[in-house]
C-alpha cells in the first residue's frame, strides 16, 4: 500500500498537466486503436472486448483482434466503456452573444458569426464526453437567429474550424413567456400574449412568401427586386424546407399552435426544445414527425414550466417521438450522461434508449445522424470513454475523442485549460461564474 | 428699433467672428515663422529604415525637403540647426486614431421602436466625413507630435459604421487659418467596428454582422441597378440615391478600404470572415495579438495596424508554472489512469501559476509586432487607446520582445505612407514633405530625447514630459501611516483610505476601495510616493504623488480611462 502511494506521488510529479495550446490543430483527423473495450454502439447493441480502429478521423473498423499500422497510437480499453461522443442539441456555450433582443424577429443573425472557440466551457463539455453541440440563439425573440452545429475541436482560435461540415441550417423559434416578457411587457410592443406570438409567425411567413414571390417575379421580368433582407431570405428558406426549426416551448397548447401554423405554411421539419408539456401532446408530435429535446428533471423555474414530469421523455419515446436530452447550461453539459441515466431510472428505458437520448436522437434532430451519433464503421470517430458504464452514477469520463483526436484526456488534464488569457485580468478576482443563470435570456434585457 | 437691434447683433457677430474662426488656437500655436527655410547640418540622417547617412545636411524649404546629402551646404536664408549630435528621421505617421476628432455629444435618445431605428441612431453613418468633426485644439495633437508623429489617419467616433477617415497634419491650426487647414487629404477609409449603438438594433456583434451583410449586399445590388439605368434607362425606374449605400459602394469597388477595428482574435476572425464573404478590401486595425491569425493573413493583400497600446507588465514568479508535460508517444500504449497533484490544495502555487499565465499573455501582446514582421504581414502602428506617455516605452518593450528596430521604424514611417497611399511621406528624401523628427540619439533608446518635430516644414520644439510638481528627490519624508484619500473623477469623488507600512526600500501597503486590496510596487523617491494596485473591472491603477507633511497630492491613473487628481491626508 505504501509503495502504491509512493508510485502515485512519483507519477504526480512527472506525468501531468497539458495546456490548451498543446492540443492538436483543429484540422487534424486522427488515427487511433482502442483495444479491448466494451463498445456501446447505441444503434447496434453492445460489444464486449472489442477494438475500434480509427483512421483519418473516421471509424474504419469495429471488431476483435484488430491491429494498428505502425505509428498509430493505441489506447488500452480493457475495463473501459466506449460510447458515441455525446451530442447536446441545445447549448449556449462557445458564444460571444446569445440574444439579439432588440427585435422580435431576428432570423438574419447567425450564431456561427459569434462562435467563441476560446470559451473554456468547450473543454469542460469535452470533459463530460460531449463532442458535438448545437449553439442556439436565446429565447427572447419569437424568431431568433440561425443556430450553429459545432464539433468541439478545442485548442483552435479559428471559429470556422469548429463548424460541423455538412450540418444543415437550423434556426431558433421561441414561444411563451420569454418573448412576451422581453418585448410585450418589457417594451410594450407585440407580442404581449401567446396569441400575439402566433400572429407574428403568420405575418412573418406571409411576408417572407411575398418577398420570395417578388424576387422571383423581378427575375422573370428583369425588374428591380425588393431590397435585400437576410431576415426575409432566411424565413423564406424555412418555407422552402432548407432550414430546420428548433423551437423553445413549454406548454402543450402553444406547441399544437405552432404545428398548426407550420402545417398552414407547408413546413414539416421541427424539433421542439424543452417541451415540458410534450407528454400531453406526444401523439400529436409523433403524428407531425416533430422531434423533442427535453430536460430530464428541470422545471418550475417560472410559471409556464410548473406542469412537468420526469416521465416526459419516456412518454415521448413510447409514443414514437424522436426525443433527446439537452443541457441549455454550461454546467449540465458536463454530465448529460447522468441526465440520460435519470430518464432511464424514471421511465424504465433500456440502456440503448437512454443513450440514444444524448447520441443518435439529437444527431437526427440536427440532421447529422448520417455522420455521428453511433459507433458504426464509416462514421466520424467521435467517442467518449468512461471507466464504467456511462449510465452508472459511478462512471467517469476519462477520454473524449473528436475526429479521432484525443481532445480530453483525464490523465493529462491541465489545471488551467484556458486558451486565451486576458493579460489585464486581476488574479485575485478569478472565480467560477454562475452556470445556472437562465442562459436562454443572456443579453435579453441589456439596453 | 428693429434695425438698430439687428445692427447691434451684426456688429457683435463681427466682433465675435474672428474669435470663432480662431477657435482651437492655443498658447502653443506657432506664429507663422519668419523663415520657412531650415538647414539641419552634419546630422545623422535616417532616410528610411536601414538607409542612413552618417553626416549629412537636410535643407527644408517651403514645407518640402529641398536637399539631403553629405555635401550639401546650407542656403544663406536658412535657419541653421547644428546637427552634430542629432539624428533626423522621417516624421511618424499614426495609421489610425481619433486624435483631433470631436467626441460625440449628448446622450442617445430613447426610441419608440428600438427594433427599427434610423440609420443615424443605429450608428450606420458611413457617409459622415471626419473633416466635419475636427477639433484642432485637442491636446493629444501636441502629445503625439512631441513623440515624433507628424501625420495621423483619423476616423470619426461612433458605433458600427462611424464614417470616413482622412489624413491630418499634427499641428494646431495657425492664426487666421480655418480648422480644415490641418487636413492633408481624404477620404481614405471607411471605418467599421463591432460597436453597438446603445438601446437599439443591432445591439450585438452578430446583429452588427447581419446588418453589414444587408447593407453591403444591398449596396452591390443597387450599384448594379444604377449602372443598368444609366446605361439604358428605357423601361427601368431609377434607383433612388441613398447616402448610406453610396459610400459602401465605393468600398465594394475597392476605392475605399474598410478599416475594421478589432479588440481580440475572435473579432479579428469575424472581421476577416465578413469582409471575405462580402468581397471588401480590409485593413485590420488594433489586433493586439496576431499569432492565431497569421496563417489566415499571410500572403494576402491585408495590412494589419498594430496597437501601440500594451497591457501593463505583470510581476510574477514564473518558476511555479514549470510543470513538465509528457508528449504522447506514437505507437505506445498508454494507460488511462495517471493522476497528478491537485493545485487547489496549494493556493500560493495556483496564484503563481495564474500570474505566470497572465505574464505569458502580456508577453504575447508584446511580441505582436515581431510576429507580424516574421510572418511578413505588412503592418503599421496605431496610437488608438495608447497613452502618449507610454508609447515610447511600449516600442522598447516590443523591440525587447524581438521586433527589429528597422521594422519598428518602418511601421511608423514607410509602411503607413504606403498603406495610406501618400508617397510624399515616410522618408527623408528630396522633394518629400518636410515632416521630420530630430532627436539627440537612437529614437528607440531609453535616454534619447526628441528635440524638434517638423510638420510640413514648420518647426515645433518637443516638450519634455512634465515633472511632477513639487517632487524633490532629495527630500526626506515618511510615507507610512493610514491616509484618507479623495479621487476626483468625472463621475464624482471617490473616497477611502490607504495604508503604507514598512521602511526604506521595502514598503508595502493596502488600499480600501470597495474592498481591501494589496498595493504593489510601493516606492518612495525623495518625497514622491508611487504605488499601483489592480481592481476588478478597472485593470491596474497607478498612483503617484508628492508628500508634504501630512498631505499627499498627486494622480491616480486608471488604464486607458485617464488620470484623475488624488489628494490624501493622514492624522498629524
Amino acid at each position: 500500500m505504501r509503495l502504491t502511494l509512493l508510485a502515485l506521488l512519483l507519477l504526480a510529479g512527472s506525468a501531468a498537466a497539458q495546456t490548451a495550446v498543446d492540443l492538436p490543430p483543429a484540422e487534424t483527423r486522427g488515427d487511433l486503436l482502442i483495444r479491448g473495450a466494451t463498445v456501446l454502439t447505441v444503434t447496434n447493441g453492445t460489444h464486449e472486448n472489442t477494438d475500434i480502429l480509427v483512421r483519418d478521423g473516421k471509424i474504419e473498423a469495429l471488431g476483435q483482434g484488430l491491429s494498428a499500422p505502425g505509428g498509430v497510437r493505441v489506447v488500452d480499453g480493457t475495463g473501459f466503456h466506449v460510447m458515441p461522443g455525446i451530442i447536446d442539441a441545445h447549448s449556449h456555450i462557445a458564444l460571444s452573444n446569445v440574444n439579439e433582443a432588440q427585435n422580435t424577429i431576428t432570423s438574419e443573425v447567425q450564431m456561427g458569426d459569434v462562435t467563441d472557440p476560446t470559451d473554456v466551457g468547450i473543454y469542460r463539455a469535452l470533459a463530460g464526453g460531449v463532442t458535438t453541440i448545437h449553439t442556439l440563439h436565446g429565447s427572447a425573440n419569437a424568431v431568433g437567429g440561425e443556430s450553429e452545429t459545432l464539433k468541439l475541436r478545442y485548442g483552435t482560435f479559428d471559429p470556422n474550424a469548429l463548424h460541423f461540415e455538412g450540418a444543415p441550417r437550423t434556426l431558433k423559434f421561441a414561444l411563451g413567456e420569454n418573448p412576451t416578457r422581453v418585448h410585450g411587457r418589457g417594451r410594450d410592443i407585440r407580442p404581449r400574449s401567446r396569441m400575439g406570438v402566433e400572429q407574428l409567425y403568420r405575418e412573418a411567413f406571409s411576408e417572407a412568401r411575398r418577398y420570395r414571390d417578388a424576387q422571383n417575379e423581378a427575375e422573370e421580368n428583369g425588374t428591380l427586386a425588393p431590397p435585400y433582407s437576410r431576415r426575409m431570405e432566411t424565413l423564406a428558406d424555412i418555407l422552402d424546407g432548407e432550414v430546420l426549426i428548433h423551437c423553445h416551448s413549454y406548454r402543450a397548447d402553444e406547441i399544437v399552435m405552432l404545428m398548426n401554423v407550420l402545417r398552414d405554411f407547408g413546413v414539416d421539419r421541427i424539433t421542439f426544445q424543452h417541451v415540458n408539456e410534450g407528454f400531453k401532446v406526444a401523439p400529436e408530435l409523433a403524428d407531425f414527425g416533430a422531434g423533442a429535446s427535453v430536460f430530464s428533471d428541470w422545471w418550475a423555474y417560472k410559471f409556464e414550466v410548473y406542469y412537468s414530469t420526469a416521465y416526459n421523455v419516456a412518454i415521448l419515446l413510447r409514443n414514437g417521438v424522436r426525443a433527446s436530452i439537452n443541457s441549455d447550461s454550461g454546467e449540465l453539459i458536463r454530465h448529460l450522461y447522468h441526465e440520460a441515466a435519470k430518464s432511464q431510472r424514471y421511465g424504465d428505458l433500456t440502456d440503448d434508449e437512454a443513450l440514444s437520448l444524448i447520441t443518435i436522437n439529437p444527431a437526427w434532430q440536427l440532421g447529422i445522424d448520417d455522420q455521428v451519433g453511433s459507433i458504426e464503421e464509416g462514421k466520424d470517430a467521435d467517442l467518449a470513454i468512461f471507466d464504467g458504464h456511462p449510465l452508472s452514477v459511478y462512471a467517469r469520463p476519462v477520454m473524449t475523442i473528436v475526429d479521432g483526436v484525443v481532445r480530453f484526456d483525464e490523465a493529462r488534464d491541465g489545471d488551467d485549460m484556458r486558451l486565451d488569457v486576458d493579460p489585464e485580468e486581476a488574479i485575485e478576482d478569478v472565480r467560477l461564474y454562475d452556470h445556472d443563470e437562465e442562459s436562454c435570456l443572456v443579453d435579453a434585457f441589456v439596453l | 428699433m428693429f434695425l438698430l437691434r439687428r445692427l447691434v447683433a451684426l456688429s457683435l457677430f463681427l466682433l465675435i467672428a474672428p474669435v470663432v474662426q480662431s477657435q482651437g488656437i492655443t498658447a502653443d500655436t506657432p506664429l507663422r515663422p519668419v523663415t520657412r527655410t531650415f538647414a539641419i547640418t552634419n546630422a545623422r540622417v535616417v532616410q528610411s529604415p536601414g538607409r542612413v547617412l552618417d553626416r549629412a545636411t537636410v535643407v527644408i524649404r517651403g514645407g518640402l525637403i529641398a536637399e539631403v546629402g553629405e555635401n550639401v551646404s546650407p542656403p544663406s536664408d536658412a535657419d541653421i540647426i547644428e546637427g552634430d549630435s542629432l539624428t533626423v528621421y522621417a516624421g511618424f505617421i499614426d495609421a489610425f486614431s481619433h486624435v483631433g476628432v470631436t467626441e460625440p455629444e449628448g446622450e442617445d435618445d430613447e426610441v419608440d421602436d428600438p427594433g427599427n431605428p434610423t440609420n443615424d441612431r443605429a450608428g450606420i453613418v458611413p457617409q459622415r466625413d471626419v473633416r466635419t468633426m475636427l477639433n484642432p485644439s485637442d491636446s493629444a495633437i501636441k502629445d503625439l507630435r512631441n513623440l515624433g508623429f507628424a501625420v495621423a489617419h483619423i476616423a470619426p467616433n461612433g458605433a458600427m459604421l462611424p464614417g470616413q477617415g482622412v489624413a491630418i497634419l499634427l499641428r494646431n491650426a495657425q492664426r487666421f487659418e480655418n480648422t480644415q487647414g490641418i487636413v492633408l487629404t481624404g477620404p481614405l477609409s471607411i471605418y467599421a467596428q463591432f460597436e453597438r449603438s446603445p438601446g437599439v438594433y443591432p445591439s450585438t456583434t452578430m446583429g452588427i454582422m447581419a446588418k453589414m451583410r444587408d447593407l453591403f449586399i444591398e449596396a452591390g445590388r443597387r450599384r448594379q441597378a444604377v449602372r443598368q439605368y444609366f446605361d439604358d434607362p428605357d423601361g427601368r425606374s431609377r434607383p433612388a440615391y441613398d447616402p448610406v449605400l453610396e459610400p459602401l459602394t465605393r468600398a465594394l469597388d475597392g476605392d475605399l478600404p474598410l478599416y475594421f477595428r478589432v479588440e481580440d482574435t475572435n473579432e479579428a476572425f469575424r472581421a476577416l470572415n465578413i469582409t471575405d464573404e462580402l468581397g471588401l478590401p480590409l485593413v485590420l486595425v488594433g489586433l493586439p495579438w496576431s499569432t492565431p491569425i497569421t496563417d489566415r493573413l499571410s500572403g494576402r493583400d491585408i495590412t494589419a495596424i498594430a496597437p501601440l497600446a500594451l497591457p501593463d507588465t505583470v510581476a510574477t514568479d514564473t518558476t511555479a508554472m514549470a510543470i513538465p508535460v509528457p508528449t504522447p508517444i506514437a505507437g505506445a500504449t498508454i494507460t488511462i489512469h495517471q493522476r497528478r497533484a491537485r493545485s487547489y490544495r496549494d493556493l500560493d502555487n495556483e496564484r503563481a501559476a495564474l500570474s505566470a499565465q497572465r505574464a505569458a499573455a502580456v508577453g504575447r501582446y508584446e511580441s505582436n509586432a515581431a510576429t507580424l514582421a516574421a510572418a511578413e504581414i505588412p503592418f503599421s502602428f496605431s496610437t488608438y487607446e495608447a497613452k502618449p506617455g507610454d508609447i515610447r516605452a511600449n516600442l522598447r518593450r516590443m523591440i525587447a520582445a524581438g521586433l527589429n528596430s528597422d521594422d519598428a521604424l518602418a511601421a511608423l514611417t514607410t509602411s503607413p505612407a504606403e498603406l495610406l497611399d501618400l508617397p510624399m511621406l515616410g522618408t527623408v528624401e528630396e522633394g518629400k514633405m518636410a515632416n521630420l523628427v530630430v532627436t539627440d540619439g537612437d529614437y528607440f533608446a531609453d535616454e534619447t530625447k526628441v528635440r524638434y518635430v517638423f510638420v510640413e516644414g514648420i518647426r515645433h520644439e518637443a516638450e519634455e514630459d512634465k515633472e511632477i510638481e513639487g517632487a524633490d528627490p532629495d527630500a526626506v519624508v515618511d510615507a507610512t501611516g493610514t491616509w484618507s484619500y479623495t479621487v476626483s473623477t468625472p463621475g464624482g469623488e471617490q473616497e477611502g483610505t490607504f495604508t503604507i507600512t514598512g521602511s526604506g526600500s521595502s514598503l508595502s501597503g493596502t488600499i480600501e476601495t470597495d474592498e481591501t486590496i494589496e498595493v504593489n510596487n510601493v516606492t518612495l523617491e525623495g518625497n514622491l510616493l508611487t504605488f499601483s494596485f489592480s481592481q476588478s473591472g478597472m485593470g491596474i491603477i497607478n498612483v503617484s504623488g508628492v508628500i508634504e507633511g501630512n498631505s499627499f497630492s498627486g494622480t491616480a491613473s486608471v488604464g486607458s480611462m485617464g488620470s484623475f487628481s488624488m489628494t490624501a491626508t493622514r492624522p498629524g
